[in-house]
């Protein structure tokens, strides 16, 4: 089945939108989130960044100016030139070839401890505020007594029988950061978990985790889309702080944080070595956090008018013009 | 209260006496405490109430003096701490009891305040078709059909269309675009869409400004005329729409049935002291 949208577009109706229910086509609601997103400055240097962030991380996987391994020993510490942009660390290797491949590994750390961190403070979140009072002062308990625990800490415990890997930053990072999601997520919550539209629901025989995912979760939007881009960020900064400590990113695997400890032992002597990984995580860091304010104000239909007026236009659009394909 | 004889007249069920339908819902003996074990205060004191297949019944009374609390505790959003609600003979005894579960089905609940009772960040259509998606969902396919979609368009539009609203309009319209009286009468088509045999409406118009008042009382008076045999109980401090829409009055003061009658009869002759206090201060 395909109908015509308002600006003369045809789409395909999946069996969920078939039925007009004020349901948006996926693809036209991501056009107008990334629109309105594109529109406000903060949101255009997030989508920049992702982009190159991404782009350069793909690109990584098959092309680096110089292989990885290749050292020139004549040319350790080099300052940047036509053949090495960023110069050379201690070892004589390519710092932007080491940036570029640990771009991937920053992008996957990040990835993985958003999911994490949203798995276990989602969790978090629905034992707190599950209708089962003793459960959920229960919950608050552990999760305010857990949050007390420091991610190098967590790390550091994590790496004793496991050693120095990714895994560690993204179990010790998304622990911390889940808790702490779950935390601030739970005013929202809890406030959703009482309100009168999860008690129509209830009584209309809607199950306890359906409420959950389509009531109260969308609820906490605003928090939860901050508090993911965050931990994104934060995990980041968390891998060089950790790989430093011997406790993340394993010697030989590229990271930032790697090319910033292996440059800092000689920062007042090669100061520009350390620049490029400092600058390069404090401006993907500064793009999650900005990114993160830009999903809150735009892919929220309380705070973005033009996810309403796509969706009014849309079901009356369908009703009025859709035909069978 | 003015056009008293006018509106009795235009009532459809005017009968001084009550329904002799089945008893649908019937609540025996309900007590109801809040506070702490220290200090206790007693919200019902050994109520019985009856509602009947196709009756309307209005639960009247001063501000906290048990309505809302009965009213939960009947429709099962709520439990006594003494006393027993039955639905079709069945006994509601927690959220798994097949009377319960029944009463899901067969009920549909109007809130005080549209804007709290609607997720602000659903459409008015997929409010309405929430609880048919789920009963879709429920009937044993893991995704729904074509043939389900449309029925429940279908059925979300006849909704939206029984109370007034134009559903090309309001289908994909948010809560945060609608007055008061439009998001009221949504969420009364979100109630009726299942075509419930009983409905409560909580104080429905309380919330909202005089003209989504008319609305309201319109589609409340549309959905009594399309729906006879569907039971209604609808709390109210407004005896205008009680006389228009109830054909009983159950009066409640501080916590127990202070009187109940045939609304005609009621408002004409009421017995006790408080019952004329409330008429008189509603004609007032």
């Amino acid at each position: 089945m395909t109908a015509v949208s308002d600006d003369g577009k045809r789409f395909k109706r999946s069996g969920r939108d078939r039925h007009a229910t004020g349901n948006v086509p996926l693809r036209m609601r991501f056009g107008v989130i990334m629109r309105s997103m594109w529109q406000q400055s903060g949101g255009r240097f997030a989508l920049i960044v992702m982009a190159c962030w991404i782009a350069v991380s793909l690109l990584s996987l098959f092309w680096t100016p110089y292989p990885l391994l290749q050292t020139d020993g004549g040319h350790a510490w080099a300052s940047p030139s036509a053949a090495h942009p960023l110069g050379t660390d201690g070892v004589g290797a390519d710092v932007l070839s080491w940036l570029m491949a640990g771009s991937r590994t920053n992008l996957v750390i990040a990835l993985l401890t958003m999911l994490v961190s949203a798995m276990i403070g989602l969790a978090c979140t629905a034992v707190m505020v599950s209708g089962r009072r003793a459960l959920a002062s229960a919950g608050v308990v552990v999760v305010d007594a857990l949050i007390a625990i420091p991610t190098v800490l967590l790390a550091l415990l994590f790496a004793v029988p496991f050693g120095a890997s990714i895994a560690v930053i993204v179990a010790a990072c998304g622990m911390t950061y889940g808790l702490n999601m779950a935390r601030i997520v739970k005013p929202s919550a809890s406030l959703a978990a009482r309100s009168a539209y999860v008690q129509a629901a209830r009584a209309m025989g809607v199950s306890a985790w359906r409420v959950f995912f389509t009531h109260i979760v969308p609820s906490t939007f605003p928090v939860l889309a901050v508090q993911l881009s965050m931990s994104a960020g934060t995990s980041i900064l968390a891998e060089a702080g950790l790989t430093y400590l011997g406790v993340g990113v394993p010697s030989g695997v590229p990271s930032w944080g790697h090319t910033l400890t292996t440059s800092v032992r000689l920062i007042s002597v090669y100061p520009l070595t350390v620049l490029w990984p400092g600058l390069t995580v404090t401006l993907v860091v500064t793009a999650l956090y900005l990114l993160g304010d830009a999903i809150r104000d735009c892919a929220d239909p309380l705070a973005n008018v033009e996810l309403r007026k796509l969706a009014a236009t849309v079901s009356r659009q369908t009703h009025n013009t859709g035909v069978d394909a | 209260m003015r056009e008293t004889n006018e509106q009795t007249a235009m009532r459809k069920h005017e009968s001084a006496e009550p329904s002799n339908g089945t008893v649908l819902l019937a609540a025996r003996g309900i007590c109801k405490f809040f506070g702490t074990r220290t200090h206790r205060i007693q919200a019902l004191h050994d109520v019985d109430m009856d509602v009947r297949e196709g009756e309307c019944v209005a639960v009247i009374g001063g501000s906290g003096c048990g309505k809302t609390t009965l009213t939960r505790i009947m429709f099962g959003l709520d439990t006594a701490d003494a006393g027993t609600v039955r639905y079709r003979g069945g006994l509601l005894a927690g959220p798994r009891s097949a009377a319960m579960r029944q009463l899901r089905v067969e009920s549909g609940i109007v809130f005080q305040n549209p804007f709290t009772s609607l997720d602000p960040r659903w459409s008015a259509g997929r409010s309405i078709a929430e609880g048919l998606v789920v009963r879709a969902a429920r009937s044993g396919r893991r995704r729904h059909s074509a043939g389900d979609g449309e029925a429940i368009d279908a059925a979300v539009r006849g909704a939206l269309a029984m109370v007034g609203l134009d559903p090309d309009d309001f289908i994909g319209r948010y809560p945060l675009d609608m007055s008061g009286g439009q998001a009221q009468r949504v969420a009364i088509a979100r109630a009726m869409v299942a075509q419930p045999r009983i409905m409560l409406a909580d104080e429905p118009m309380s919330a909202v400004d005089v003209s989504g008042r008319v609305q309201i009382l319109d589609a409340l008076t549309e959905i009594r005329r399309r729906q006879p045999h569907m039971a209604m109980v609808i709390v109210s401090h407004d005896l205008g729409v009680v006389q228009q829409l109830a054909d009983r009055i159950v009066v409640l003061h501080d916590g127990r049935i202070e009187e109940t009658g045939a609304t005609g009869d009621l408002l004409a002759n009421p017995q006790s002291a408080y019952t004329k206090q409330l008429i008189a201060a509603a004609a007032w």
